[in-house]
């Protein structure tokens, strides 16, 4: 299996932000068409997408659902979608428009019967998210501390059958201030489910190192703010990760579209 | 395009539309019947696949239409109803396929993740999969690609007006566009 590097669209109020550190009311706006947005990621050469209803993370009401369903429609990849899937009924609608993998965060920490339920019916199709400030986990979008420690999450939700792990520092989101190593490293030591790295990445010399810990189990990374602010190509990112985790140099041409 | 209740068509259509080809999503023989080319995706048990083609007699004309030579293309189960069998059969229901070709589906074997759900290799090229039971075709001439998940599987078949793959050009980037948009290329010259 190789590294995955998953470009973020996260949509709040119908446009294509990013937020930092998470903090509704701190975004910048990157385009009024999350659509066309994700879409253009797809065709520059994407193995995957990440996107996001930050409307439904926060208030568990699916404000940018329609948005969601028409990238996982158009996209010329798999997408990963979450925010705002509150139970089986929203994962149902979104993987039976052609989601490939859906995203559950707050459900797992407020409901873990639902968790494993959801898992029990799909899956390799549920991930599942750790958005931690700290060593605390929180929910509702990040807005709400939920009072559990990370670690204890890691063992409640594997035992309730996730198949893997969205492992988010909230306090580097959005902030291009590099990645917690430390703490990636640390998760996934903890836990044999394979881990996807979000929050942090600036460059690729960063990238290049969260796909240095592949060995350990880490699958891949979530990139949002240092694409859109022109760090780097979807591409150049593809082709890092590849690199870096294989130890070896890509040989493989850039996609032609 | 065969919409015969078996999952959400839209991606592979839009991709179809984007490699060039007029596409019509139905469930009605007349129209079909008008078509140049047939696609069937789907996604879903193979047993209530057929269930659903046997109720609505469309696995008579998949096969009229393969009998007749025209342009099939088949994605995952698409594929794999085109054999004689297979072992999947959640709920009970019916797991005799088309036997437009001798062979049969069998759930993929060796110490791996099922489902195979990801990017894998076939001739070269990466595609995108995502199941837990592949093609063993009787006749390994058909195949025209193999791919590696646990045992060596068919990813892709090619016979007469047959084109079949098991994963899912629509979200294999280039090289999904590039095979769908040869296949619609040949059927515009097949048409000239």
């Amino acid at each position: 299996m190789t590294f995955t590097v998953y470009p973020a669209v996260d949509i709040a109020d119908g446009k294509c932000v990013r937020l930092l550190q998470g903090r509704f009311g701190t975004e910048t706006v990157y385009s009024d068409d999350p659509v066309k947005v994700a879409i253009g990621l797809s065709k520059a050469g994407a193995r995957w997408l990440h996107i996001v209803d930050l409307d439904g993370a926060k208030t568990g009401v699916s404000a940018n659902r329609e948005m969601v369903l028409e990238v996982v429609a158009r996209a010329s990849c798999p997408v990963q979608a979450g925010g705002g899937l509150r139970g089986i009924d929203d994962v149902v609608e979104v993987l039976a428009a052609g989601a490939n993998r859906a995203v559950l965060g707050t459900t797992a920490l407020e409901d873990p019967a639902e968790l494993r339920r959801a898992c029990g019916r799909f899956g390799e199709r549920i991930a599942v998210s750790l958005d931690a400030r700290g060593d605390e986990l929180t929910s509702h979008g990040w807005t709400v501390g939920a009072g559990v420690p990370l670690l204890d999450a890691v063992r409640i939700f594997a035992d309730a059958g996730a198949a893997r792990f969205i492992y988010t520092d909230v306090v580097r989101d959005g902030t291009m201030s590099g990645p917690n190593l430390h703490g990636l490293s640390r998760l996934a030591a903890e836990t044999t489910l394979p881990v996807i790295a979000s929050g942090g990445v600036g460059n690729l010399a960063e990238l290049r190192a969260v796909a240095g810990l592949h060995g350990t189990g880490v699958e891949g990374v979530i990139v949002g703010r240092a694409l859109y602010e022109g760090k780097f190509t979807v591409i150049e990112a593809v082709r890092a990760g590849d690199e870096a985790s294989s130890g070896e140099r890509a040989a493989a041409p850039p996609p032609e579209h | 395009m065969l919409d015969y209740g078996m999952g959400n068509l839209r991606s592979v259509a839009k991709a179809l539309e984007a490699a060039g080809a007029d596409v019509v999503v139905t469930s009605s023989s007349a129209e079909l019947d008008r078509s140049v080319a047939l696609c069937v995706p789907g996604q879903g048990i193979f047993g209530r696949c057929m269930a659903n083609l046997a109720a609505a007699e469309q696995d008579d004309l998949i096969r009229g239409w393969i009998d007749d030579q025209r342009p099939y293309l088949g994605i995952c189960l698409g594929m794999q109803i085109l054999f004689d069998s297979s072992e999947e059969q959640r709920g009970g229901a019916s797991c005799t396929g088309l036997s437009i070709f001798p062979g049969v589906v069998r759930r993929l074997r060796g110490d791996v993740r099922i489902p195979h759900m990801g990017w894998n290799e076939v001739n070269d090229e990466h595609y995108y999969f995502d199941h837990s039971y592949a093609v063993r075709p009787r006749d390994d001439s058909l195949v025209s690609g193999w791919c590696w998940h646990g045992e060596r599987f068919a990813a892709s078949i090619r016979s007469g007006s047959v084109t079949a793959v098991q994963f899912h050009p629509e979200k294999s980037a280039t090289a999904g566009l590039t095979l769908l948009s040869d296949w619609t290329a040949a059927l515009e010259e097949a048409a000239v």
